[in-house]
């Protein structure tokens, strides 16, 4: 039981993706069907599909982030003398903080403005959709602070120049 | 002091932050300390409305649909395919790993996933047959640039959003540079052979008879791209259904027809398609909200200005443009750096009368290009870091390719034509 829990939380994203990119494809495909066979369509697929779709970009966008898949290039900071080089990786943990931590406050204060606000089709709330960007942006603003916090336990723990 | 937040974007980006977050953090920036006149919360639904767009679900979708094919044995198929038919030439195997690059672009229409694939497949076998690993890695890496361009292909989704032309058009265009490509790397290939006795892979050229049956055995996995193709053409489908009906036709071929997909894969095909997914549409949407503080500063507008002073004609800008995407091109992912640079460039071409989707091909060639070339380049990573060659010998063996590749830039270039006849035939 205890290892189900440790395994559904060090996997969040990737159980919560899994889901939605299921039934968003289901939902295309069925449609298709649903056209060429009966001529008929479910109104409200495209809209549940991309309300999938923007929780897969925000939390799969979280998975990445954990893993470190994100393109980009260090190859400057692994070329410069290493204390340089760890001391800029150590400062660029705190600006992405900065951005994270900001888009992360500001996707709260807009999802609280716009609750009220009905999405186009089904009518219920828009925060079904910009609840992902405060999850997606919540869990990597997370391990943004955990990145840092290890980053410090290492300094601690050899003694030596971060 | 407007371009503030440009230097600020590379500035982030080369100390280490990843595209995404580098071209958030520039925005933020210009809009949080620039009197933009936009409340920041404004950004933030520029941020979520990019995201929420039904034709983007596209992307995902192919991106599956290659994992798929991955596993339900296609791509075995494909390489049976090409070593029956390039096998019995000088360089058999290079010339097979161009080759398989080539159909592996209606499969993966990833460079990278093409790389990271034939590094691990091609790249040993090679090596037992006396090719040396450095070379063995650059052809890997230079005929992985041919996937993207041949369709469906996600770069090529991303190009026809922001440009506003038809996908369908774009993926068919997409033949002849492709071809045109895979033909500049197998003439390298066999100058290089030659001198240097490279072997064939198999003792004579395949009878008609090994070919039909090989052809037979791998008729679906060559068939399927041209479906999702005249299914998007004849409009039976919308991009982003194509994308799911591929899903389906490649799930089905791998269960019943190669019998090779199996309950165990839907894990690693669910993990590819949401660290993708993730990957390139958060740079597209960050991208989109960099976009909103570039319109705002009317930089396109002073960029095609100032570009249109520089020359009118149309075959100069062209060369001007690709001097500069291939600069682009060696520091920036292809992906990435289409989607930052075609909404500011499509304007200047199309004002001096360039056909967009001829110009999208223009940019895919180009910025692949750049992905095989030091020192940036990712594919060159891909590989380099795959088969544990060393950058300096991968570069001493990549030239000869990459002067092959911008030979077929140039005739793409000013050869119209060549991008063009196949979408006005059909």
């Amino acid at each position: 039981m205890r290892s189900l829990i440790n395994y559904v939380f060090k996997n969040l994203e990737e159980i919560l993706c899994s889901i939605f990119i299921v039934t968003m494809i289901s939902l295309v495909i069925i449609n298709v069907f649903l056209r060429y066979l009966f001529g008929y369509a479910i109104f409200w697929a495209e809209e549940v599909a991309t309300i999938c779709f923007v929780w897969t970009v925000f939390i799969g966008a979280s998975a990445t982030y954990k893993h470190k898949m994100d393109l980009g290039i260090d190859v400057l900071i692994t070329k410069m003398p290493k204390p340089i080089g760890d001391m800029l990786r150590f400062f660029m943990g705190w600006v992405l903080l900065a951005i994270n931590g900001y888009i992360f406050y500001m996707a709260i204060v807009f999802t609280n403005i716009a609750w009220e606000k009905p999405t186009a089709v089904l009518g219920i709330s828009s925060a079904v959709m910009n609840l992902a960007l405060v999850v997606g942006f919540g869990l990597i603003t997370f391990y943004t602070i955990r990145t840092i916090y290890r980053d410090i336990l290492n300094y601690m723990a050899k003694g030596e120049a971060i | 002091m407007i371009y503030l937040p440009v230097l600020l974007l590379f500035l982030l980006y080369f100390l280490g932050v990843p595209i995404a977050y580098a071209l958030l953090g520039a925005s933020i920036f210009y809009f949080t300390f620039f009197d933009a006149g936009m409340p920041p919360d404004l950004v933030l639904q520029k941020f979520i409305t990019s995201a929420a767009s039904f034709p983007l679900l596209a992307i995902p979708f192919f991106v599956m649909a290659g994992s798929v094919m991955n596993y339900s044995g296609i791509s075995k198929k494909l390489m049976q395919m090409a070593e029956v038919l390039t096998g019995h030439l000088i360089g058999g195997l290079a010339q097979v790993n161009v080759v398989l690059s080539t159909f592996m672009g209606g499969v993966s229409g990833s460079a990278n996933a093409d790389a990271a694939m034939q590094s691990k497949i091609m790249v040993p076998q090679m090596e037992k047959r006396g090719y040396s690993k450095e070379f063995s890695a650059a052809i890997t890496a230079a005929s992985s640039a041919i996937s993207p361009v041949i369709p469906p292909g996600i770069v090529m989704i991303i190009y026809a959003l922001i440009a506003q032309v038809s996908i369908a058009e774009l993926f068919l265009a997409g033949y002849a540079p492709g071809l045109m490509m895979a033909g500049a790397l197998m003439i390298t290939v066999w100058l290089i052979s030659r001198k240097r006795k490279y072997k064939p892979s198999r003792d004579k050229r395949a009878t008609l008879k090994e070919i039909g049956h090989q052809f037979k055995d791998s008729i679906w996995s060559l068939a399927l791209p041209f479906g999702i193709i005249l299914g998007l053409r004849f409009g039976l489908f919308t991009p982003t259904e194509a994308g799911a009906m591929a899903v389906l036709a490649s799930v089905l071929i791998g269960i019943f027809v190669y019998r090779e997909l199996k309950f165990q894969h839907i894990k690693p095909i669910l993990l590819d398609t949401i660290y993708g997914t993730g990957t390139v549409v958060l740079i597209i949407v960050s991208a989109s909200v960099f976009g909103y503080y570039l319109n705002w500063e009317r930089i396109p507008q002073a960029l095609t200005a100032f570009l249109l002073d520089f020359t009118s004609n149309k075959y100069t800008m062209l060369g001007l443009i690709n001097i500069f995407l291939l600069c682009i091109g060696m520091f920036i992912e292809g992906g990435a750096a289409l989607i930052i640079i075609a909404p500011l460039l499509v304007p200047v071409v199309v004002a001096l009368g360039v056909d967009p989707v001829h110009f999208g091909m223009i940019m895919i060639v180009n910025i692949m290009i750049g992905g095989v070339t030091p020192p940036f380049g990712s594919m060159m990573f891909t590989t380099c870091s795959v088969t544990k060659v060393p950058l300096g010998d991968f570069m001493k063996e990549i030239w000869p390719f990459i002067i092959a590749l911008l030979f077929a830039l140039i005739a793409i270039t000013y050869a119209p034509a060549i991008v063009l006849f196949l979408p006005s035939l059909i």
